[in-house]
């Protein structure tokens, strides 16, 4: 039989995953000769041989692949016999294509895990140890391809016997680009406040667990920045780092040892087993069980929490040397301010918070948080996606130019698209502060680098006064596009679905604010949507908020805007409400309610929410974004009688005045939990009806849920509820976070799609 | 008492007799001085205010500082002042005198002149309140732009921000802030005569620019201040003199202080190394006794104003635009 060639491009996570070794062994099992290399960001094979045998490889090559890799696209055309004798593993090199990526940071492999518990092994207690399989990967990296020389591994040159495994194509660290060990990479070392080095290597880990067992907080230098770190059970050392980081309330994730620890203090179903212990090891929301054991300052309020299993060899090493099974670990930052990536930087900003530092000796190129995950309804919705996801391919539906969406202002990530690829950044956070934006600034230059996508088109929102909507504007100029806020979420939704080029659907937008089309704040809203545009079907009814921003701070204030025009003066004045500067505070938000005096009106639902809980005296000060609904959301969960609070539409408005004083009424004469559960119920059930008679109207037969209030589990489960009860298909989140995390994605596919149509 | 009546024919001003009592006074040994007759500098400002009296001041002590205040800002030590007034048709006559009774005081107390004037009546439905326009004409040695700010340069603020923008609105729509806040309102030439004249070591100007933060507040004067000079600027928020009664109110309003009117407050940049200096100089001025060094020029953000806040973050201050716009999700 005559000998054919074959050039096949593979486009994917294909790079420092072991997929060139993979390639090579399937190839020489196949009995083909030629060659596979790195190109910029895809791998190229050509190989020669018989054609049945070059079938099966390319077979195979869909079928087998390595744990880490995935592969998005192979393209084959035929090509002309040069008559290679074997089959070889070529060098990178460079290349312009946009279609591949380096893979998110992987937890430690069970294989390196036995080596780093081997004695005889040389990676013996080495908490660095990695193969292609596991270790970090997107942290390390400056630039493409995926080589050692462009990671923050450049820095320590490989040993023999490191060079000896990573040069054997047979190897589990054949061309592992973050392989070390003990004799050639980083160290780790245990500091006090000051930066003096008080232990290193294995003596680092064995001091840090003891101090934490004392009482200690440290400072844990990991993947891609820094976590504060305390005994988990402590009160005192909860209480500490509350006080230093001056968080009253937002509640703090923990890192248990194992499962089993986990199912010590917090309900674990199948699905949140499997999710705790999948390969990318993310925060996962869980609620907390009926004996639970952790310092109650941990969530306070709430409940549920965040709960992560060890995912590096240092995690691992530091649970075997401590009495404390559960430690609380929370990113290292300055309030609004990214979290802290470098060594000089942490022991000057966090040496008031802590007491020690463990630090290793490497360059965190991109910082990255830990992803936080919550099953709602048994779906997964990404509360923020980042390590473990970032940077991974979102499939689109379809193909679109080069873009960019820039996100919101609050829990911003940005979004490069091309063809049907997009790249949704790690959670960057609150660009209303100048280091934040910076960092905005700077991860959109990173992702473009890694990409090869250079944006023509700019999306970014349509808030006149956000840093990311300036930036886009100074970048984009004319080519930049004002994406409407909810409008972007159900987008986003639209592409989380792969819903196809020309769909229509009623999207609904639940959350705290975004700026009108109409210079009002909107947040409550049913719209008809297709990718070329939308139409705002319905809405909450507007609300006032004296004093802007301080209505969102304050929520009492909010009630007041809300029952200003059904409760006479003196009622008014008895409501339980608090008010930061007393009462006299509460008669000057009624002389501006009364003379129209810095209003702005809203058609927000998080904003009912808040007033509910302020209401209910279950919140008052909003110390994290969310507080005051999420504790709503905590009480709410042990009602179990509905009120039949007054669900009344008129015209697509919801009247939410009538349900908060439905709430009023009700105040003296029943449960706060079952009040809570009822006012969450009458406002999903309010909002499903406007979608599904805005559907009927209009013969959609699909409606979609987006934006933040949808991390809340009753609400969406009602919403669901209804609509599919009224017999339309009912879509949620899935790969994309349903919060302002997931609006970058779809302003980029509105700039991306107005211009496919031009 | 300056009655207006009795102004409504032309005047003159010697302005060599002014020029040679002038050089008289200026110090021979003051080198970048010796042959500069200085400057002539005319400025003009209407001014409406509602409601015309407010606490502790009206509209007229407001009109003559305002303009005086323009010129100061300047350099310029006020020469002469002209004033038009329009009132509707009756307007209380004792609240009139007592509104050219303070413009007399205001003028008085910066010795400067009300040299010419007007006064016209109108229809009650053409207008609700008094209108008056002062013209001002002042002399500088070297006139201060409020665009020649330079990086590394430190910005003085006279004092407490907020005071006048936040006792006219509590006054006007009858908020009860249980406080007793009155307006800043100040003609400013005396606590700015001296230092205008303070020299750097090279003899060169120490002030480089200088604003007064009247409409648009403290966050309106900086921008522009940064934009029209191509600099940075960098505050400290825990430097910013306020009054507590200010921040409170502004807190129970959700107003920002930075974007609130002042009308007796300058701010001043000067060389880093007669900061000190000038910096009390103004301090032992009755309006200046709460004077503070806020921040800088800076290289970077060039157009831009940041703000470190107290828990130690940066973050941009925004031109105001007049709108509240919520941002928080
Ligand atoms: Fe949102
Ligand atoms: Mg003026
Ligand atoms: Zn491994
Ligand atoms: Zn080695």
């Amino acid at each position: 039989m005559q000998t054919q060639c074959r050039k096949i491009n593979v486009s994917g996570v294909v790079q420092g995953v072991g997929f060139r070794p993979f390639v090579h062994h399937i190839a020489i099992e196949n009995g083909l000769c030629g060659y596979v290399k790195n190109t910029g960001n895809d791998v190229e094979i050509v190989s020669e041989g018989k054609k049945e045998n070059i079938e099966r490889f390319l077979h195979e090559l869909q079928s087998k692949r390595p744990p880490l890799a995935s592969v998005d696209q192979i393209r084959t055309k035929v090509s002309r016999v040069s008559g290679f004798s074997n089959f070889s593993i070529l060098d990178s090199e460079q290349d312009e294509s946009a279609r591949s990526i380096i893979p998110p940071d992987t937890a430690i492999c069970s294989d390196c895990l036995r080596d780093m518990y081997d004695s005889k092994d040389r990676h013996f207690h080495y908490p660095f140890t990695s193969c292609t399989n596991c270790g970090p990967r997107y942290s390390l990296v400056s630039s493409l391809p995926f080589d050692r020389g462009n990671t923050s591994m450049d820095q320590f040159p490989l040993c023999t016997e490191c060079s000896l495994e990573y040069k054997f194509p047979s190897d589990r660290r054949f061309h592992a680009q973050a392989t070390c060990c003990p004799e050639c990479g980083p160290v780790l070392s245990f500091t006090n406040c000051s930066g003096d080095v008080l232990a290193s290597g294995h003596d680092a880990i064995l001091r840090c667990a003891e101090l934490i067992d004392e009482g200690s907080i440290v400072a844990i230098k990991g993947y891609g920045g820094f976590h504060l770190v305390c005994d988990a059970t402590s009160d005192s050392a909860v209480l500490n780092l509350r006080d230093s980081l001056n968080r009253s309330a937002q509640p703090f994730a923990v890192m248990a040892k194992d499962i089993d620890t986990v199912s010590s203090f917090a309900c674990i179903n199948a699905e949140e087993s499997s999710l705790l212990q999948s390969r990318q090891l993310p925060i996962v929301v869980l609620d907390k069980n009926g004996d639970f054991s952790l310092s109650s300052h941990i969530a306070p309020d709430l409940h549920n929490m965040g709960v992560m299993l060890p995912y590096s060899g240092t995690h691992h090493l530091l649970f075997d040397n401590t009495d404390s099974a559960v430690y609380v670990m929370t990113s290292a930052n300055l309030p609004g301010l990214p979290m802290l990536t470098d060594s000089e930087e942490a022991l000057s900003d966090l040496s008031r918070i802590a007491d020690h530092f463990l630090l290793h000796n490497y360059v965190i190129r991109n910082r990255i948080d830990d992803s936080v995950i919550r099953l709602i309804n048994g779906k997964k919705a990404f509360i923020r996606r980042s390590r473990g996801f970032v940077p991974e391919r979102i499939e689109l539906p379809f193909s679109i130019e080069s873009v960019i969406g820039v996100g919101p202002e609050l829990n911003t990530t940005v979004t490069l698209a091309k063809d049907n690829n997009a790249y949704i950044s790690q959670y960057i956070g609150n660009t209303s502060h100048f280091e934040t934006a910076q960092y905005h600034k700077q991860v959109i230059s990173d992702l473009e680098r890694l990409t090869k996508i250079n944006p023509y088109r700019w999306g970014c929102d349509l808030h006149p006064e956000f840093n990311t909507t300036r930036f886009a504007q100074e970048q984009g100029g004319n080519r930049t596009v004002f994406v409407q806020h909810h409008y972007a979420h159900i987008v986003s939704l639209m592409v989380d679905n792969l819903l196809p080029a020309d769909s229509r659907i009623i999207g609904i937008a639940l959350d705290g604010a975004g700026y009108g089309e109409d210079g009002t704040i909107w947040g409550g809203e049913v719209f008809e949507a297709t990718y070329s545009g939308y139409e705002r079907v319905a809405h909450l009814m507007e609300q006032s908020m004296p004093g802007g921003d301080m209505a969102a701070i304050y929520p009492s204030r909010m009630v007041l805007g809300m029952l200003h025009d059904v409760l006479e003066p003196e009622e008014l004045r008895e409501l339980p409400l608090y008010f930061r500067h007393g009462e006299s505070e509460r008669n000057v938000v009624l002389q501006q309610l009364e003379r129209n005096v810095n209003l702005v009106r809203t058609s927000s639902f998080a904003r009912v929410l808040d007033s509910a809980a302020a209401l209910l005296g279950i919140s008052h000060y909003r110390s994290y974004q969310g507080e005051p609904a999420m504790k709503l959301e905590s009480v709410a969960r042990d009602g179990v009688h509905d009120l039949d609070l007054p669900v009344v539409c008129k015209r697509g408005v919801l009247d939410t005045t009538s349900l908060l004083y439905g709430l009023y009424e009700r105040l003296d004469s029943h449960d706060v939990r079952d009040l809570a559960y009822s006012i969450e119920d009458a406002l999903a059930v309010g909002v499903a009806e406007l979608a599904v008679s805005a559907a009927k109207k209009r013969s959609i037969d699909v409606i979609g849920l987006s934006g933040g209030v949808a991390y809340n589990e009753h609400i969406t489960g009602r919403i669901c509820e209804v609509v599919k009860d009224s017999g339309f298909e009912f879509l949620t989140h899935n790969r994309i976070p349903c919060g302002d995390g997931g609006v970058s994605l779809g302003q980029a596919v509105v700039a991306g799609y107005s211009e496919r149509r031009s | 008492l300056v009655g207006l009546d009795d102004l409504d024919d032309g005047a003159t001003i010697n302005i060599t007799g002014i020029l040679e009592n002038k050089n008289s006074n200026v110090n021979s040994n003051d080198s970048g001085n010796c042959n500069n007759p200085g400057e002539i500098v005319i400025t003009t400002d209407s001014h409406v205010i509602t409601p015309a009296f407010f606490p502790d001041s009206n509209i007229g002590r407001l009109a003559v500082s305002g303009t005086v205040n323009d010129l100061a800002v300047m350099g310029a030590e006020p020469l002469a002042l002209t004033c038009a007034m329009i009132v509707p048709e009756g307007f209380e006559l004792s609240s009139f005198e007592k509104i050219v009774r303070s413009m007399s005081e205001a003028a008085e107390e910066v010795d400067v002149p009300i040299i010419t004037g007007d006064t016209k009546t109108v229809e009650r439905n053409g207008l609700d309140s008094i209108i008056i326009n002062t013209t001002g004409i002042g002399i500088a040695n070297e006139v201060i732009r409020d665009c020649g700010l330079c990086t590394g340069d430190k910005i003085i603020l006279t004092g407490t921000i907020g005071d006048h923008g936040i006792s006219l609105l509590a006054h006007r729509e009858g908020f009860e802030l249980t406080t007793d806040l009155v307006s800043d309102v100040a003609p400013l030439w005396n606590m700015l005569k001296d230092v205008v004249q303070i020299r750097t070591i090279e003899g060169k100007p120490a002030i480089s620019a200088m604003k007064d933060p009247t409409r648009g507040g403290l966050a309106g004067t900086l921008n522009e201040m940064a934009q029209k000079s191509g600099t940075g600027i960098s505050i400290e928020q825990k430097d910013l003199p306020i009054k507590e009664a200010v921040s409170s109110a502004c807190e129970m309003l959700g107003i920002d202080p930075l974007e609130v009117a002042n009308e007796g407050k300058a701010v001043i940049c000067v060389k880093a190394e007669n900061a000190e200096e000038v910096l009390s100089i103004i301090r032992e001025h009755e309006y200046g006794k709460d004077a503070a060094i806020i921040g800088e020029a800076t290289e970077e953000n060039l157009g831009k104003v940041l703000m470190r806040t107290p828990i130690g973050s940066m973050r941009y201050v925004d031109p105001p635009t007049g709108d509240l716009i919520p941002r928080i999700c």
